[in-house]
């Protein structure tokens, strides 16, 4: 019986009630990159992910400049629809996180994402007394699951004064490509 | 015991080999726990499932009659959410290891990421009251893990 059978697959939690589609595998990334060594990894494991589970990965490459308001988002084309890169404006940190937050949410609409892989560097994505990160402002904006892409070991000893990690640690499975 | 770190070409080439989910009675952890059990499933790994005990720990009711101490009946909220969730994973047909951690959540599943050499850690938001807002325990995951982290 249908109806059974879905029953068997709500309660081996393979459906969600709410969600009868049941949400499946991640059918596009949205990889957002800067210049950091974790924008390397993001790479990495975007298309480690589209070998092994098919897919696509997007990217896009976020920029920012202290004066003006608001973003720009540039496609390959003028008039492009999905953008390629996403300029953020502000003078503070503060207004060019939320308009580079404003900016992803966007690429992620127009390009149809089911989830955002942000390859940025981690200090980028940490909060700062008032300001609130990235990440925090991206998960309140959209209802989209967001992944952090794992520091490469080179980003660590910058990051934390400590020398490279190990090749054994798991943040060298996705090295900078 | 801590095990002995793999070195990356003796963990076999799937992406995700080992996913830590980070579970408690919530629905936003019941998502996270969804979404790890899918990628798990897909990738062919085990999934590590992490219930962290708080101090305090809803033990077996006082009263209980000893025969029924060790069952289901006798098992505390997490343990009891923990089976429910080893049980899902199981009938998915996923291979599942189940962990009770007497620590705060962060702690706890910073630890299990670390023994077992997580690659892939699953967290929910934390917020269940409309909108989505990270929580201070994905936070956290999110700071000392060194692994890639998956906020649902």
């Amino acid at each position: 019986m249908p109806g059974t059978l879905e029953k068997n697959r709500e309660d081996a939690g393979l459906v969600s009630r709410s969600d009868p589609q049941g949400g499946g595998l991640f059918r596009c990334l949205l990889v957002v990159l800067d210049d950091s060594a974790a924008a390397g990894a993001a790479v990495g494991l975007a298309r480690e992910w589209a070998r092994t589970f098919g897919g696509e990965a997007r990217f896009v490459r976020i920029e920012e400049r202290p004066k003006g308001l608001g973003h720009d988002r540039v496609g390959h084309r003028d008039q492009s629809p999905e953008p390629t890169r996403v300029v953020a404006h502000g003078r503070t940190l503060r207004a060019r996180n939320h308009s580079l937050v404003e900016g992803i949410t966007q690429a992620a609409v127009a390009l149809r994402a089911d989830v955002v892989v942000l390859g940025c560097d981690h200090r980028r994505l940490a909060s700062r007394r008032l300001c609130a990160s990235v990440r925090d402002l991206l998960v309140r904006s959209t209802d989209l699951p967001v992944m952090v892409a794992p520091a490469t070991p080179a980003q660590e000893s910058t990051e934390e004064g400590r020398g490279p990690a190990s090749e054994a640690t798991p943040r060298a499975r996705y090295a900078p490509v | 015991m801590a095990r002995p770190q793999r070195r990356p070409h003796e963990r076999g080439t799937r992406l995700f080999e080992t996913v830590v989910a980070g579970c408690t009675d919530s629905r936003g952890a019941d998502q996270a726990f969804r979404r790890a059990l899918e990628l798990t499933r897909a990738a062919g790994g085990t999934l590590h499932i992490v219930c962290a005990l708080g101090d305090s720990h809803d033990g077996p009711p006082p009263h209980l009659p000893s025969e029924f101490r060790h069952t289901a009946a006798g098992a505390g909220r997490t343990e009891w959410h923990m089976y429910q969730l080893r049980f899902r994973a199981e009938s998915a047909q996923v291979r599942v290891e189940t962990h009770a951690v007497l620590a705060p959540p962060a702690d706890a599943i910073t630890k299990i990421v670390a023994d077992e050499g997580a690659d892939l850690v699953v967290v929910g938001t934390g917020s269940g009251h409309g909108t989505r807002q990270l929580s201070g325990v994905p936070k956290a995951v999110m700071d000392s893990v060194s692994c890639a982290v998956l906020v649902v």
